[in-house]
């Protein structure tokens, strides 16, 4: 397990090594310039050289990839040149607002999509069951910014209960869960029936292998295998997913800041890409990148840690 | 009624002509000063506002656009201001009064209580001085050095008093340059400590707010300045919250969590009918100008009979009806309706001529003709895209429309971009403008083909024309050469103009806003209702 | 002989099943709305008509029009169409790609293994909005474009589990056998490998169609997807999107369909399995 997860952890920083090499390339091979973006149509061409040299295009791609590792490994990330300020400073600032909102947007649907999926695993072909199924997979299609634009329009503007845009008073935790309860909701219902379907999924593998149909045979209660044996198995596959699902919902993430006008990693990788502010760009992707990275190797691990079969296959 | 009562509002009604000569105006002697402040401004409360961008720097060197822009000028003054209302003229701020003395020197007096805060003491000429001065200096390398124009020097001649001296006469120095963004003046002691330049916080102001504090992506917020003496901040603060999408910016509007906001052209049909609860909504026409431009020196386009073909195949008002709801109006050129050297009427008719278009298709021998045309990836240009589509279809021009993302836009024509400009035929474009013809026509010479003028367009008679009319004192001389200008530009068949936008703004009927004629925010002005 | 019994049993199977029923009726009627477009839309999809813009459900306009005057309903037929051309090439391609890779690290050498799982695991871990930006930027929005970054995204996806399951089979006896008597690679990936690991991800891949024209749609919305005036269901969705406080119509004509597409192939896809893993069709 050691040597596994020694193993694991190796892999995630080599993917991110790779990860934003390839970043670097890409960034000199797209068009646009910073320059002219950034500095409005007013700048003379020796203001644009000025700034490129300031944000180290100007360099050969080699030692822009060289210093910009040498850099990281100091803990710096550059300056943004347009702010004036540390790159680190402005992703460490967004990085909170995108946090709170992946776990408003995680929570509730894995509590919720647990208990629905665990329901339809034993009762299946339910009415119930069958109604999760048809209205699960219809919200996960409904792309997450019409979702955030009708939850808006719905509960703050008709029933005016929950506030629209922004993400509230940073000094305080009640006023700042009041801001996140809609983006939460509308990110977080897509994941409802697709955590669902994946407990029901799991857990119906589960009940149909050898070990469960011992119990049986040993005439175990049908309850103490649903819940004391197959909920335990049946729910690792959830623990993947949140991994694999940081990803998606990074990407679900831009839209929503969009929509409801918040702070974030998501909107900023954006915003920096289109503006072409290429150090805050890779600060930006560095940081959703681990955070990617980091999230999949601690599921894998948790993995490995929870479930017998895993651990045997190491 | 409460502007009544403040003499630097109320003095300076010039109206049009009087904004546009500009050379000529004399300010009303008497200062703001010992009015008494009206019950009203004792009322706490916040402004809260939507802005499309979040706010780039506080430094008036260093901040482009107009985001920039209405965070500064609530807490600096400048020497004038634009005046709110329906036309464009200007008033008196920091200046007691100011004079053309001729051509080159504009003579100015300064209030005298007017002090920056936490203790950078009075603002005299000397801060006048390094504030404008700092702006065409080539060390500092600021990007609006071009707003100043042909600024010389300032002449500190009193505490109060001095001469701003300019190299050769710029008529735009009263439209741009002194009311616009490098009019602020900031305090030289606050500037020289902070090493020159600032960039997100500013350490002192000496408008009627100050600043307080920036939350990246969230909000600016300004405050009432305690020590202003001029005519009373409305409201206790100030909140500048970044909203790129419009659609969210209305909604936030109807949740009753702005105040004020610029609302898509699309809604405006259906706000007309129904405003939400309190919301007043008001329509400006803007000063952008949109255009098709055709590059000069592709081969496709070398057939002037072709060029005016597709000139004449295009109709404004489908592409103002479509893609702007009706809001926005078709255009003659690139200055817009209120300022030196509108054209009342473009050379083409505003919904084209198809006979015309087909005859002079046929005329060129061109057949089997197919372009492309390259847009940004907005609705609003994706539909105008279409609607030119559909227009040349008409005359048997296959067009196909290229969407861009809009940092890969603004490479297209640029020469520095690599090659692709060779290969750029037709283009849909955009610029924003300033309120003096001047900004318009330098898009548009020689020396900046390959850089913002991607039609390549390149006449010397229209170059000299441009560096003319900028120091032309003589108003309707100079309207005559702007005019003159857009002609020899639609003439070369690589133009059509289509429109100059229109901007819809939603604001709570409990304030009272105060606006440029284009619907830009003037927010120091904002008042209760 | 065996093989159609065996079909005609699956068969049977999926129309027993009431969802896998709706699921194939939904398939059949998108598959065949897309060959029919032309003829089943009551418009020209791209005709601009200015005096019938952005008009609500009419006798004529089932779905209203858009702000040009085209006919939405019209735009949504030939969407499909569109969607499906973008999904089944690229589904297909990203499918081939992650099978080969993961067939070659599955069975290939572990240094080969590591570096396949590295790019794999590399290009999962950029947002896929980043990718799908800088594809863009770097070769221009189109229908190409749009099956790039689903090619690049999805074949990850396969090629890890084509590679774990080429793994399972490699340690098998009857694999054994082969190499012991002489057989090379490329012959056991291809002959004994490929055919037992093909059907699962065919399923997997179907219902992932659904995921693909999503895909598409957040692309359009985003300005990076098909050239107008080519209807797509995603351009439909932008297009609402912006008009969306003026007609509601626009977001109903590009969301519904592809929650349906979803629910088809979702529903489809789950019955094939169930007939293709007889375990679950034993407990059901």
């Amino acid at each position: 397990m050691l040597f596994y997860t020694i193993k694991r952890l190796g892999l995630a920083a080599l993917i991110i090594v790779v990860a934003m090499t390839l970043l670097l390339v890409m960034v000199h091979m797209v068009p646009g310039d910073p320059a002219r973006t950034m500095l409005g149509p007013r700048a003379t061409p020796e203001m644009q050289e000025a700034l490129r040299i300031r944000m180290g295009l100007d360099k050969p791609l080699i030692t822009q990839i060289g210093l910009f590792f040498l850099n990281l490994l100091r803990g710096d990330l550059g300056m943004d040149v347009f702010e004036n300020r540390p790159v680190a400073t402005i992703v460490f600032e967004q990085l909170p607002y995108t946090l709170e909102l992946i776990a408003a947007a995680i929570i509730w649907p894995v509590v919720l999509g647990t208990i629905l999926g665990v329901y339809s695993a034993s009762h299946r072909n339910s009415l119930i069951d069958r109604l999760t199924g048809v209205l699960s997979i219809a919200v996960v299609a409904a792309p997450a910014f019409v979702v955030s634009l009708f939850a808006l329009l719905i509960f703050a503007v008709q029933l005016q209960w929950l506030p629209a845009i922004g993400a509230g008073d940073p000094d305080s935790f009640a006023d700042r869960l009041r801001y996140l309860a809609l983006p939460g909701f509308s990110i977080g219902l897509s994941w409802v029936g697709y955590i669902a379907r994946m407990v029901r999924a799991s857990m119906l593998e589960v009940l149909g292998e050898p070990h469960i149909r011992t119990a049986r045979a040993f005439g175990l209660s049908e309850w103490r295998i649903h819940y004391g044996y197959a909920l335990k198995l049946g729910i690792l596959p959830i623990i993947t997913m949140l991994g694999v699902g940081m990803g998606f919902l990074l990407s679900a993430a831009v839209f929503t800041e969009m929509v409801f006008a918040r702070p974030g990693i998501g909107k900023l990788v954006i915003d920096s890409i289109t503006s072409r502010n290429y150090p805050v760009v890779m600060g930006a992707v560095l940081v959703s990148t681990m955070l990617f990275v980091l999230s999949t190797a601690i599921a894998d691990l948790a993995n490995a840690a929870l479930d017998p079969r895993v651990r045997k296959a190491l | 009624m409460k502007k009544n009562m403040n003499i630097e509002w109320a003095g300076l009604n010039m109206g049009r002509r009087r904004f546009l000569q500009g050379a000529a105006a004399i300010g009303a002697a008497a200062a703001a000063g010992g009015l008494p402040k009206p019950a009203w401004s004792a009322v706490g409360s916040t402004l809260r506002v939507r802005a499309y961008s979040d706010l780039k720097s506080l430094d008036p060197a260093f901040s482009s656009g107009l985001p920039g822009e209405a965070v500064q000028a609530p807490i600096y003054n400048k020497l004038i201001q634009y005046n709110p209302g329906s036309e464009w003229g200007w008033q008196l701020d920091a200046a007691t009064s100011i004079e053309q003395v001729d051509s080159t020197h504009i003579k100015f007096a300064l209030r005298d209580d007017i002090g920056f805060t936490n203790g950078y003491g009075a603002m005299t000429a000397e801060d006048v001085k390094y504030s404008f001065e700092r702006i065409v200096d080539p060390a500092l390398d600021s990007p609006n050095k071009p707003d100043m124009g042909t600024l010389s020097h300032v002449e500190v001649t009193g505490e109060r008093e001095g001469v701003i001296v300019l190299k050769e006469p710029f008529a735009p120095l009263w439209s741009i340059a002194l009311p616009h963004i490098t009019g602020n003046i900031i305090s030289k002691k606050a500037f020289q400590e902070a090493g020159g330049r600032i960039a997100t916080s500013a350490p002192t102001a000496s408008g009627p707010y100050m600043f307080k504090e920036w939350q990246p992506r969230q909000k600016v917020v300004l405050v009432r300045n305690p020590d202003w003496k001029g005519s009373p901040a409305a409201f206790d603060s100030i909140e500048i919250l970044p909203i790129d999408d419009e659609n969210s910016a209305e909604i936030a509007f109807e949740a009753g969590e702005l105040d004020f906001t610029a609302v898509p052209v699309s809604s405006v049909e259906r706000l007309r009918g129904a405003a939400p609860k309190n919301g007043v909504l008001k329509e400006y026409p803007s000063l952008y100008y949109v255009w098709l431009g055709m590059n000069l020196d592709n081969p496709k386009l070398q057939n002037p009979k072709l060029r005016q073909a597709i000139q004449y195949a295009i109709n404004l008002p489908m592409i103002t009806e479509a893609a702007y709801f009706g809001i926005a109006k078709p255009s003659t050129g690139l200055i817009a309706p209120g300022l030196v050297g509108h054209r009342e009427q473009s050379l083409i008719p505003e919904a084209g001529d198809i006979e015309k278009a087909r005859q002079l298709l046929e005329e060129s021998g061109e057949t089997n003709v197919s372009l492309t045309l390259d847009v940004n990836n907005t609705t609003t240009f994706v539909t105008a895209a279409q609607i030119i589509q559909a227009n040349l279809a008409e005359i048997g021009i296959a067009v196909e429309v290229n969407v861009h993302e809009a940092a890969t836009f603004w490479t297209l024509g640029e020469e520095a971009s690599g090659d692709q400009w060779k290969k750029l035929e037709l283009v849909l474009n955009r610029f924003s403008m300033l309120p003096d013809p001047y900004y318009a026509t330098s898009w548009f010479t020689c020396a900046q083909v390959g850089k913002w003028n991607w039609e390549r367009y390149c006449s010397k008679e229209f170059d000299a024309l441009h560096e003319a009319a900028a120091i032309e004192t003589d108003t309707q001389k100079r309207d005559e050469m702007y005019r003159k200008a857009q002609d020899m530009m639609e003439e070369t068949g690589a133009y059509r103009f289509l429109t100059h936008e229109a901007t819809a703004i939603l604001y709570n009927n409990a304030i009272k806003p105060a606006l440029r004629p284009d619907g830009f925010t003037l927010l120091r002005y904002f008042e209760k209702a | 002989m065996k093989q159609q019994s065996e079909l005609l049993k699956s068969a049977k199977l999926i129309l027993r099943d009431p969802l896998g029923l709706l699921g194939l009726v939904i398939v059949i009627a998108l598959v065949g709305s897309a060959i029919f477009a032309p003829s089943l839309a009551p418009f020209n999809p791209t005709a601009i008509d200015m005096k019938a813009r952005l008009s609500g459900p009419t006798a004529s306009h089932w779905l209203g029009t858009d702000q040009l005057g085209r006919d939405t309903f019209s735009r949504m037929i030939l969407g499909g169409r569109v969607a499906l051309q973008v999904a089944l090439p690229s589904i297909a391609a990203a499918l081939g790609l992650g099978l080969l890779l993961g067939m070659v690290a599955g069975y290939g050498p572990r240094w080969l293994d590591n570096a396949i799982m590295l790019l794999f695991d590399t290009l999962r871990s950029f947002p896929t909005v980043m990718l799908a930006l800088s594809f863009v930027a770097l070769v221009g929005p189109s229908l190409g474009t749009v099956m790039l970054v689903v090619i690049v995204t999805s074949a990850p996806i396969y090629g890890r589990i084509a590679r774990t399951q080429t793994m399972t089979l490699k340690s098998s006896e009857f694999i054994t056998a082969e190499e012991a008597m002489g057989a090379r690679m490329p012959r056991i990936l291809l002959i004994h490998i490929l055919p037992n690991i093909l059907g699962t991800l065919v399923v997997l891949a179907s219902m992932d169609i659904p995921a693909v024209i999503a895909l598409e749609a957040g692309l359009s919305f985003l300005g990076m997807g098909v050239k107008p005036p080519t209807p797509s269901w995603g351009s439909l969705l932008k297009d609402g999107y912006a008009l969306i406080r003026s007609t509601p119509w626009l977001i109903i004509a590009g969301a519904l369909p592809i929650v349906m597409t979803t629910l088809g192939f979702t529903f489809l896809g789950e019955a094939l399995r169930d007939v293709a893993d007889p375990k679950l069709r034993r407990t059901r």
